[in-house]
């Protein structure tokens, strides 16, 4: 095992449940376990069991994998997910692409980035906190602001719509971010996008975003006291329509706001 | 000197911990959201509770404020026994008094400043406030006064927690009876400030910072050492603060019990070798409170010790306040 890393190896910091590399020059595709500390070269497929998690490490750069995720890094630089998620941090400006199975897309920045693959062949690319830009198939590109999730779907890949999400809920239900025995590099700056984002939050949506089954179709999740549980198709084009309304200027002194 | 060292001592103890809120009773200024969002919001790396439940987490859409543009404006009302109004070295049985104080507020958010490494969030603010004692006797009596105060700070958010706040105030009273103004003072000042989360129900705060009262004073006060009347400047002084306190919520009741010192060093007249040690302990009881409306019992200690020798009339004193009170605020 070598001892140092390679310009195209990635470091093993912590594994928990099972996660195993698959081999592809094999003619017998070999399968490995995956343990803490050990080293795994780029251009091999790598998969999590239920449960399961693992942290990598590459130049300054922190890779966290999801439970039941396949994925392969084809360079440190270029990150493919078939299915599942991954968390990427790096306080350096960097260029890294991240693929799926229909659509790719570059981005030039750094910051902590969650994607997630989606059913319909696209991902979500979520910065939690991040400065830079995404690039997409389709020749364009968009600044990323933190907490607004972006959908990169279709081939050629181009964005879909845009929602900004509340960090704070999704900084204590991620198993990405909590999950983990050491705390991301780029913490500082994930509490710095959290106050941000609590000193401009003017309301909440009683949804959560769910998959993309198609490209025009994201699921969206209502919630709350009169909202039933079934799921919600809308296209990717509409927002949800039962936002809390913005309080008038006297009920802000009798009625909490949707915050 | 050795005033100035237990100062410092007390600052190096509690340097690593926490930050403060104002002293309820005697605000001139009123939080700005970000302060309110500095204390209140908890990092994951303290938050000892695991409610994770997805690998990628909850997505939930929220509406943003196009701009860090914010108005907050509101009212305080506050009825409470103070036992000594007049903060001389007087008996408690004639000088304590029931004292009822209205207020009001608002301020302006002038954006979010993104420096990579902190976030700046300047504001300004004004209030006006009217002080009535209740004590029917003239010497009481006649200190019935308006206040109005105006400030600007500008609070910087870092990464790791900690805040500082820079900014200065401009504060007048003037005596109800007669509109004459009593007291004007500049307050340019710069603190530090820190929260940490023990658990979701209790924080600690830590606060720490210098300023310079620039100020005047009815001049006719007469030093007792050189008969001469003291100036207008008598009291302008250099102040350094630290101040500790933990917040801890039961059910719907949230207590905040705080201890604050205060060194102040005096520059002219007959205040020139002067320095005060201020003691400061009180503890709020918030029995209800929601985004705009905040009802609270406060108590409050003050004890304020004068470093001078008894040639001079030392400026030691005792203050007990005891009271309710109502803040309505509303933010845009």
């Amino acid at each position: 095992m070598a001892s140092c890393l390679s310009a195209e190896s990635l470091k093993v910091s912590y594994v928990f449940g099972k996660t195993e590399i698959i081999e592809k020059t094999d003619q017998n595709q070999s399968i490995t376990s995956v343990k803490q500390d050990a080293t795994i070269e780029t251009g091999q497929f790598i998969g999590t069991g239920k449960g399961s998690r693992a942290e990598f490490i590459a130049h300054d750069v922190t890779w966290r994998l999801g439970s039941l995720s396949f994925a392969e890094w084809k360079s440190v630089d270029h990150f493919w997910l078939h299915s599942g998620s991954v968390l990427y941090s790096s306080s350096k400006v960097r260029r890294v692409v991240f693929s799926s199975r229909k659509s790719s897309c570059i981005f030039e920045g750094k910051g902590t980035i969650i994607v997630e693959a989606l059913q319909n062949g696209g991902f979500k690319f979520i910065p939690f906190e991040a400065k830079g830009s995404i690039y997409t198939e389709d020749g364009k590109s968009k600044e990323v602001k933190d907490g607004r999730l972006l959908l990169v779907v279709g081939s050629p890949s181009y964005l879909g719509d845009a929602y900004d999400i509340d960090l704070m809920l999704m900084m204590r239900s991620s198993r990405l971010i909590n999950a983990f025995p050491d705390i991301l590099p780029t913490f500082n700056q994930m509490y710095l996008a959290l106050y941000v984002q609590a000193l401009t939050v003017d309301g909440k949506y009683d949804a959560l975003i769910g998959d993309a089954p198609t490209d025009t179709n994201l699921q969206l999740w209502a919630f709350g006291k009169k909202a039933p549980a079934k799921s919600q198709k809308l296209t990717t084009t509409k927002k949800p329509t039962n936002p809390h309304s913005k309080p008038g200027f006297w009920s802000r002194f009798t009625s909490r706001s949707g915050k | 000197m050795k005033i100035l060292q237990v100062f410092f001592i007390f600052i190096a103890i509690f340097s690593h911990a926490f930050t403060a809120k104002g002293n309820v009773l005697r605000d001139k200024t009123y939080q700005p959201e970000a302060i309110r969002v500095a204390n209140e919001e908890k990092s994951a790396r303290d938050n000892s509770q695991d409610i994770s439940e997805s690998d990628t987490g909850a997505q939930r859409p929220v509406i943003l404020k196009k701009d860090g543009i914010s108005f907050f404006v509101g009212y305080d009302w506050k009825m409470f026994y103070q036992s000594n109004p007049t903060a001389q070295d007087l008996l408690e049985s004639e000088v304590a008094t029931g004292v009822w104080k209205d207020t009001l507020f608002a301020g302006t958010g002038l954006g979010i400043i993104d420096f990579d490494h902190f976030i700046l969030t300047p504001y300004a603010g004004v209030s006006f406030s009217r002080t009535d004692y209740l004590k029917s006797v003239s010497l009481i009596n006649d200190l019935d006064y308006y206040s109005s105060n105006a400030y600007i700070l500008f609070l910087a958010q870092f990464g790791n927690g900690w805040s500082a706040k820079v900014g200065t105030s401009y504060s007048s009273d003037y005596l109800k009876k007669d509109s004459e103004e009593t007291f004007k003072e500049y307050y340019p000042n710069l603190s530090l400030l820190k929260s940490h989360s023990l658990n979701d129900s209790n924080r600690l705060f830590f606060e720490t910072g210098i300023g310079y009262h620039y100020n005047e004073v009815d001049g006719s006060f007469q030093d007792p050492v050189t008969n001469l009347n003291d100036g207008i400047d008598h009291k302008r002084n250099f102040d350094l603060f630290a101040s500790f306190s933990w917040e801890t919520t039961i059910g719907p009741i949230t207590l905040l019990p705080k201890y604050k010192l205060t060194y102040r060093d005096y520059m002219n007249g007959s205040n020139k070798t002067r320095h005060d040690l201020v003691h400061d302990v009180s503890i709020s009881i918030s029995a209800y409170q929601n985004d705009y409306l905040k009802l609270s019992v406060n108590m409050d200690y003050v004890m304020q010790e004068d470093s001078r020798s008894a040639n001079y009339l030392p400026a030691n004193y005792e203050n007990f306040d005891l009271g309710a009170n109502i803040n309505l605020m509303a933010r845009f």
